[in-house]
Order: structure tokens, then sequence, then C-alpha cells
């Protein structure tokens, strides 16, 4: 067991040490940005065609905040949380808001999609991925998933599942928007 | 990694999942140590399932209170379902203090009391470590070695594998002194210096985290003060053990 001296030596030691250690495995200031579909990370890039036969590019987005959600037309949490995008989407797209909506083609009906955005009157871009090659690239393994990417391209969050409260959504895109980046 | 786990039609959010069943096996590990302390083991799970759940609301009412226009504007947004939605800080802080509350106020004995809760400290430390791997959080800087995880384009350091291999060995080291005579207070001090070192060493290799000004990490300062506090306090507690 510890004697006063002996407890009062160790201290001095572990705080030398720990306070050493401390400082020289603080992490670089700048780590090199890779591409990865996940928070702190350049979003992938993607390239599809638009439902309205248009192309449309993640990089011609920079300098917008983009929501890009990944959804099916027969997938609940994904109709239910779309009523909320197009409200967002009609608030904020002055203040440099975009949602981009890749149905996942490769496992839905291009009808139930036009469909879809009929019923919910939706404006925002609607993109195709009729391979299923960007969902692979982006990770995905459950419907709905949706990125935030600010306006360097850097995704912020990354929300699995829904339907996705309007809250939630303005607790990310809203500092975004303000332009109060991390 | 694996951040969804697909079972036939449906896609499970392996890291709640993960935090599921480490909540379950820490409230039956607290039970049993509490018994084996002659402490009403069951009484003493109550409390922490009691302070968990007030740890998930607390989660949720601080990640709206960072964004309280928001939630304002649409306050049944608390109740929704979104994964992400909760303030890992806000739980911690609520849940210790509420469980913190409700044991002092109904007089339970300190070092015993904490000596039963002891092997689930080591047990949620080793849930988040094991839903941080799941998701993909608290990685590590890139490495060249051995051991190191391909991560998000890069080998790096497995964090999240020394965080759960530090869990693990207090778990050994308690679970091996579980039947020895120990004075009170002395399971959780060893269990908690464990888990402070292994941070303390571990997360010098991590590449998310909180920082402090000059790039110092908040979790490795924090690990050090509670190493500090350990010794100094350690004979104070035990004076019957100091050589005379």
């Amino acid at each position: 067991m510890l004697t006063g001296v002996w407890r009062d030596w160790l201290t001095i030691a572990l705080i030398i040490a720990g306070i050493g250690w401390i400082v020289i495995s603080r992490p670089p200031d700048t780590q090199p940005a890779l591409v990865s579909p996940r928070p702190g990370f350049i979003a992938p890039d993607l390239t599809l065609p638009l439902t309205n036969g248009e192309t449309l590019s993640l990089a011609d987005m920079r300098g917008r905040v983009v929501v890009v959600n990944f959804w099916a037309s027969w997938c609940g949490p994904c109709r239910a949380e779309m009523p909320a995008f197009e409200r967002i989407y009609r608030e904020e797209r002055e203040r440099g808001l975009t949602i981009l909506a890749v149905n996942s083609t490769s496992q839905d009906d291009i009808t139930a999609v036009n469909a879809m955005q009929r019923e919910f009157g939706l404006s925002f871009p609607i993109a195709l991925d009729r391979t299923g090659e960007t969902a692979n690239r982006y990770g995905i393994r459950m419907l709905p998933t949706t990125f935030i990417v600010d306006r360097n391209g850097i995704i912020r969050q990354v929300f699995f599942g829904g339907p996705l409260s309007e809250a939630s959504l303005r607790s990310v895109i809203e500092p975004l928007l303000a332009g109060q980046e991390p | 990694m694996l951040p969804v786990l697909n079972l036939g039609p449906f896609a499970i959010y392996t890291p709640g999942l993960i935090m599921l069943l480490g909540g379950w096996l820490l409230l039956q590990a607290i039970e049993r140590a509490a018994r084996r302390r002659q402490l009403d083991g069951e009484r003493l799970a109550l409390t922490v399932f009691v302070a968990l759940l007030a740890g998930v609301v607390g989660a949720r009412l601080g990640y709206a209170l960072a964004a309280w226009p928001s939630y304002l504007a649409d306050p049944w947004a608390l109740l929704s379902r979104d994964l992400q939605a909760f303030s890992l800080p806000a739980g911690v802080v609520t849940a210790v203090g509420l469980g913190g509350w409700l044991l002092w106020r109904r007089g339970w004995p300190l070092w015993p009391t904490l000596d039963a809760l002891a092997p689930g400290l080591a047990l949620a430390a080793l849930t988040y470590a094991l839903a941080q791997l799941a998701s993909g959080d608290g990685y590590g800087l890139p490495a060249d070695l051995p051991w190191a995880i391909q991560l998000w384009g890069e080998s790096r350091h497995p964090t999240q594998l020394y965080a759960a291999f530090t869990a693990l060995i207090a778990l050994i080291v308690w679970r091996a002194r579980y039947r020895q005579p120990q004075p009170a207070g002395a399971a959780f001090l060893t269990t908690t210096a464990i888990l402070a070192a292994g941070t303390l060493i571990g997360e010098g290799f991590a590449a998310t985290g909180w920082l402090l000004p000059g790039n110092v990490r908040l979790s490795q300062v924090v690990a050090l003060t509670i190493l500090v506090i350990i010794i100094r306090i350690w004979s104070e507690i035990f004076p019957q053990h100091q050589p005379s």
C-alpha cells in the first residue's frame, strides 16, 4: 500500500508521464479530407438522371447545403418524411438549401415514383439510381437514409431510418445555412 | 463496421441493438454484484434502470435544447424515432445525476454500492466501444501497423477495439477479485482506474473527439485527472492497509 512519500512521487510521475503523453499524442491540426459516406468526410460524388429527364451531379451543388435522401416508394417511413422535406425545401431553398431525393429505382417502379411525386407535390429534384451503384457507393443498407452535406461538400450528419422529424432536420441544417460550420 | 443489420425484411440499427443488449447485461451484473455484497440487488438494478431511462429522456432533451427553436416550433418531434437525435453527454449527466440522487436519498452506503456498480461501469464502457465499432464512430488516426483496420479509405488504429480491450481487462480484473475479501470501494476504484488508464493511452490514437485549445483531447485530460484523484484518495480510503 502507498505511504505518503511514495504516493506523492507516484502522483508526480503520473502527472508528468500523463501530460507528456497527452502532448505527444495530440492529433494533427488538419487531417486530409477523404471521400467516404460518413460525417466529416467528402460526400461521394453522384451523377444521376432526374425524373424530368435532366441529369444532376452533386458536384454542381457545391456552395449549397444539400440533403441527400435515399428512398423508395414502397417504404413507409420514406413516404412519411416526404412532406417535411417538401416544407423545408420550399422555406429554405432561397437560403441555399437543396434536397436531392435519390430513388432506389433498382428496387422500385418508376410509375410508382412519379405517382408519389404527384401525390405529395414534391418540387425538389428526384434522381433515379437505376443500377443501385450510387446506393452502394453510399453504403446504403436501410431506407430511408439521409445525408446532410455542407456548402463545401462535407457530410455533416447521417440519419439512418425514419421518418425524420422536421425539427431534427432543421437542428442540423439551420447552423449550416447560417454559415456556422464546425 | 456494421451500422445496419439486415435480418430478412428488417433493418436494425446495430449500435442501438448493442446498447439494448449491453444495458440488459449491465443490469444483470449489477444485481448479482449487489447481492454478493449483501445489498438489495433487485432494488439497485431497478434504480439503475430508472436512471438509464432518465438518461434516454435527458439525451433527447439535451439534443432538443441545443436546437431549441426547431423543437419549439415542432414539440412533437421530441417523441420522434430519430435515432441520431440524442446528446450523449446530456444523457450521461442526467442518468448519473438522477441515479446518484436516488441512491443518496434512500441512504445506500457509498462504497459498497459503488462496488456493486463497478461491473456495470466496465460493461457500459464495453458496450459503448462495441457500439462505436459498429457505427464506425470514434475511429482512429491513420496507422501502418499489423493490427490496423481498414476504415474510411485508410488503415487506422482500431481505437474502438482498444477501448473494448480496456473494458475487458477491467471486467477480468473485477471478476478475478470477485470472491476475494476486499475493502469497500476497492472494486470500484480499481475498475475506474483501469478504464481511465486505458482511455488516457488509447485515446491518444483517436482521430475524433472533443478537443481543447492546443488540440489536447478532453477525454485524456479527464482520464488523467481521475487517475490522479484515485491515487490521492486510495490511502485515505484504505488507511488500515497502509504499512505501519
